[in-house]
């Protein structure tokens, strides 16, 4: 058996590991594991090399009322937003009108806004905190402002969570849809490597989706000056996701019988798919502050998208390597189990 | 907390939670390669290699 030094400080099957692996996995598919968990690594850092020097967030003036000045002066406006503060005319909505501070937090004002006459308007921040749109919606008229700039954050370097938050929500979202197809394909064909494949995608889609979680109310205390709502739609739908896939391996655990086991989990992993599109629809549909990338046709400018696919590339590289050393590890187990049996059975034969 | 340290403990967080699922599965492989090495000690046949996916 061959030895490794240096590697103390790795668990003693180690060595054992290494051999099992030669012994049982084609070289050539150690390769491309190899090959794709480097590649993944490596895009996901050069992603984030990028977040950090090549996209321009600046804190930015959304001016909007030289534009539009003409629809909104004299006229009564409310700022329409997904929440509502605590104190509508307090926090950083400031009366000095020259320079309109909008915190990124719903702003219903009541009463409504006096724009003064003959004044431009400027609003610093964007409802929700989020590349897109700002609408004034004037209340004596149909008339409608839209002030719209694709990069303006109230702390443009907690911005660059997004680089994480969003592939690894993405990621979870692609992993527990594999689930989803793994299951139905284990159900039509019995075939133990459709659960193997299922159970493999939903450990992996947790780790991404606990990343997602946990790095969002991280932004979101910088950005929306709050870490979490559970009155928010998209952060709540999210949080039930990641306990029903929680419960999938909780469910996993304690059923011991390997075919009994497949049939109930494949069964499972269809029907918790559902809190999937629950949870990605919830902040086009629902009352939440989290903003839905692509509803305004993203937003995002190339300097932004550019370590954004990097990331995203890279991040689903990463499931993909982590689903197949998992899915080995499963092909180990059945080994394992299958020689203890026969031994113990047959005496060794 | 200002904007860079949420970022860092952004990083923190992504590439531990990373690290600590693959660390995870290495030792649940390492588990299950001294299983079968105790196994075979006691006198099991090597098994076949298993079949192709």
């Amino acid at each position: 058996m061959p030895t490794r030094r240096g590697w103390s400080w790795l668990p003693s099957g180690e060595t054992v590991e290494i051999t099992v692996w030669t012994r049982y996995v084609s070289p050539r598919r150690r390769l491309f594991a190899t090959l794709v968990g480097a590649a993944a690594v490596a895009t996901i850092l050069a992603g984030l090399f990028l977040s950090l020097y090549s996209a321009p967030l600046p804190r930015t003036t959304v001016a909007f009322a030289n534009a539009h000045a003409a629809e909104l002066i004299g006229l009564e406006v409310r700022i329409v937003g997904l929440y509502e503060a605590a104190s509508p005319t307090s926090g950083a909505l400031r009366d000095s009108w020259g320079s309109v501070d909008v915190a990124p937090i719903q702003v219903s004002l009541e009463p409504p806004l006096q724009l003064a006459s003959g004044r431009n308007y400027t609003l610093t921040g964007l409802l929700g905190g989020a590349p897109g749109s700002m609408t004034l919606r004037a209340t004596e008229a149909e008339s409608l402002a839209t002030a719209t700039s694709a990069e303006v954050f109230v702390s443009p370097v907690a911005q660059k969570i997004f680089y994480i938050h969003m592939p690894t929500a993405w990621v979870a979202y692609l992993a527990f849809g594999v689930s989803l197809l793994s299951g139905i394909a284990y159900l039509r064909s019995q075939d133990a490597r459709w659960d193997d494949l299922g159970m493999a995608s939903v450990e992996a889609g947790i780790v991404f989706a606990t990343i997602a979680l946990a790095t969002g109310p991280l932004w979101g205390q910088e950005e929306w000056g709050v870490a979490w709502r559970w009155e928010d739609a998209r952060l709540t739908t999210t949080f039930v996701l990641w306990l029903v896939y929680i419960a999938y391996l909780v469910l996993r655990a304690n059923l011991a019988e390997p075919s009994v086991r497949a049939r109930l989990c494949a069964a499972y992993a269809i029907l918790a798919f559902v809190t999937v599109p629950l949870s990605y629809l919830s902040a086009l549909y629902l009352r939440t502050l989290h903003p839905q990338l692509g509803e305004t046709g993203g937003g995002l400018s190339p300097a932004m998208l550019v370590p954004l696919a990097l990331s995203l590339v890279g991040f689903t590289l990463l499931y993909a390597y982590i689903v197949g050393r998992r899915v080995e590890t499963e092909r180990l187990r059945r080994v394992a189990e299958t020689l203890a049996a026969r031994t113990s059975e047959g005496g060794g034969q | 907390m200002s904007g860079w340290d949420a970022l860092y403990l952004s990083y923190a967080v992504a590439w531990g939670a990373l690290f600590l699922y693959l660390l995870y599965l290495h030792r649940r492989i390492g588990k299950l390669a001294a299983q079968l090495r105790g196994t075979l000690a006691q006198g099991g046949k090597t098994p076949d290699k298993p079949e192709r996916s």
